[in-house]
């Protein structure tokens, strides 16, 4: 959280993060090559470098992919969205390193101009099995750069979270994109059933958390709420909300936390204006309530970030009846105090 | 996330979650039987024991192997990759390119590596030398030309 842009607002949890990352990343490098360079030898450095480039972008962005909606069904994993996007930002580069010494490999040293050779070498574009699967590969290396080019708060700022958040949607379309890439590109060309068996495990990790998740979602949505008479919407029982937690609604088009803190209750929107994170899953910190993906932070009375940051978002009112919490979906203008409600 | 957002991504899951499957199984026993890598890539013979010839260029080095049985084998070395694309091996008994024509077809090479053919010792046998001659198909000419001393 900042007022102003830096290239990397590091903290302590993102030191971890990164090295825990690199410390990975160079295992999986190390572990491919030496398995490789022992076991089939006859594989030229070159060769041998696409292919442990090739295979890490993939299984990190299986990872990627899998970590949204890991973090949805069970909070444990939030750390490991917090620092997402220098995960983004490696793939990518790592999937350049692929793209970079295939293109030099296969297309280099012609007479046609190597980028153009990606399009142009094999113009089977009418067929299936014969489709040129680089130019897939290709594009979705493109998506990847303008994911990573853009991953920085400044774009998420200047773009707005809504539309930032849709523009980086079309990593489902570069996951498309590279699943026909494989499955036309080394599936064919080397026939082995155990990628294909690895590359299948992972789709079906990956397609199942996201509509288990998205489900999950759907539900909560969709869920009937009790109404009364004086347009307040029943919430859950008071007992229901654990200390320094949220409980979230979705009623009349409003996604509602309603967090219990210090023998109080108070009420604001769930969605943070940073990148539209769930406020509702993430906890009061230092008595505000914290974002779990990025740490932004609002003061529960109000929906204000503590000076000198300025975002806000809108408040609620609140009442407990007979042990139940009630919430009136209205909101107020963003940033609007309302005194929370005391648990007596 | 806001509502409608997480609505399109369930959407979009679900119908990726049909998509990708149905490709990737399709793909996959589309394969073809014989993978295009082992087509294109034959597996090397073995060496034989002796080198009795050897030539050697920027490029390329040429041995000529044998054995007790008096069996011949050219065994090219790419050291560096070729720009052409299509690369076919062939002897002759003349450097002239105009004697192309009498040239025996040996094999043809891709990628950088070694590459071994079985010649007839006729080609060998009884001569003082041997050209191997490397021609590009596409572009129908003589690239690499190297002369082997017997």
């Amino acid at each position: 959280m900042s007022v102003n842009y830096a290239g990397v607002l590091w903290n302590r949890q993102k030191r971890i993060y990164d090295i825990v990352m690199v410390v990975l990343v160079a295992a999986f490098l190390v572990t491919f090559i030496v398995f490789n360079a022992v076991f089939h030898p006859e594989i030229t450095a070159e060769t041998l470098i696409i292919r442990a480039f090739g295979s890490l972008a993939l299984v990190m962005l299986h990872v990627i992919l899998c970590i949204g909606p890991l973090a949805r069904l069970n909070t444990k994993f939030l750390p490991i969205l917090y620092n997402r996007r220098h995960l983004g930002v490696t793939m990518f580069l790592m999937s350049l390193v692929h793209g970079a010494f295939s293109i030099l490999q296969f297309h280099g040293g012609g007479n046609e101009n190597p980028l153009l050779s990606v399009f142009l070498s094999n113009t089977n574009y009418g067929s299936f099995l014969d489709f040129p699967f680089q130019t897939l590969g290709f594009v979705a290396l493109i998506i990847l750069f303008l994911m990573a080019a853009s991953s920085h708060d400044f774009w998420l700022n200047n773009l707005s979270p809504k539309v930032w958040k849709a523009m980086h949607m079309m990593v489902y379309l570069a996951y498309g994109l590279v699943i026909a890439h494989v499955v036309l590109g080394v599936i064919q060309l080397e026939n082995n059933p155990v990628s294909f068996v690895w590359l299948m495990a992972g789709m079906i990790i990956v397609v199942s958390l996201h509509v288990t998740a998205g489900w999950k979602s759907f539900k909560q949505t969709t869920a009937k709420n009790q109404l009364a008479n004086d347009g307040f919407v029943l919430v859950s029982k008071l007992e229901d909300i654990p200390e320094d937690r949220a409980k979230v609604i979705n009623t009349h088009g409003e996604s509602i936390a309603v967090f219990k803190y210090s023998g109080k209750l108070s009420a604001i929107s769930n969605v943070c204006k940073h990148q539209n994170g769930p406020l509702g899953e993430g906890k009061i910190i230092d008595g505000c309530i914290t974002c779990p993906w990025h740490g932004y932070q609002y003061r529960p009375e109000d929906g204000c970030s503590p000076p000198p940051f300025t975002e806000k978002v809108s408040t609620y009112d609140l009442k407990i009846e007979q042990g139940q919490v009630w919430v009136n979906p209205k909101p107020y203008p963003e940033g609007t105090e309302r005194p929370p409600v005391v648990i007596s | 996330m806001i509502i409608p957002l997480r609505k399109r991504h369930f959407l979009i899951w679900i119908v990726l979650g049909i998509l990708l499957p149905i490709m990737a199984i399709t793909a996959f026993i589309n394969v073809q039987k014989i993978p295009p890598s082992e087509v294109t890539f034959n597996k090397q013979s073995p060496p034989l024991p002796d080198i009795k010839h050897e030539a050697q260029d920027e490029y390329v080095k040429i041995n000529i192997r044998a054995n007790a049985s008096g069996e011949y084998q050219l065994e090219t070395i790419i050291l560096q990759p070729f720009v052409s694309a299509s690369s076919l091996i062939y002897l002759s008994n003349s450097s002239n390119p105009a004697d192309f024509d009498q040239a025996a077809f040996v094999g043809s090479i891709t990628a950088k590596g070694v590459y071994r053919f079985k010649i007839p010792a006729s080609s060998i046998n009884n001569r003082d030398m041997v050209n191997v001659i490397f021609y590009d198909k596409v572009k129908e000419n003589i690239f690499e030309n190297i002369e082997v001393k017997l």
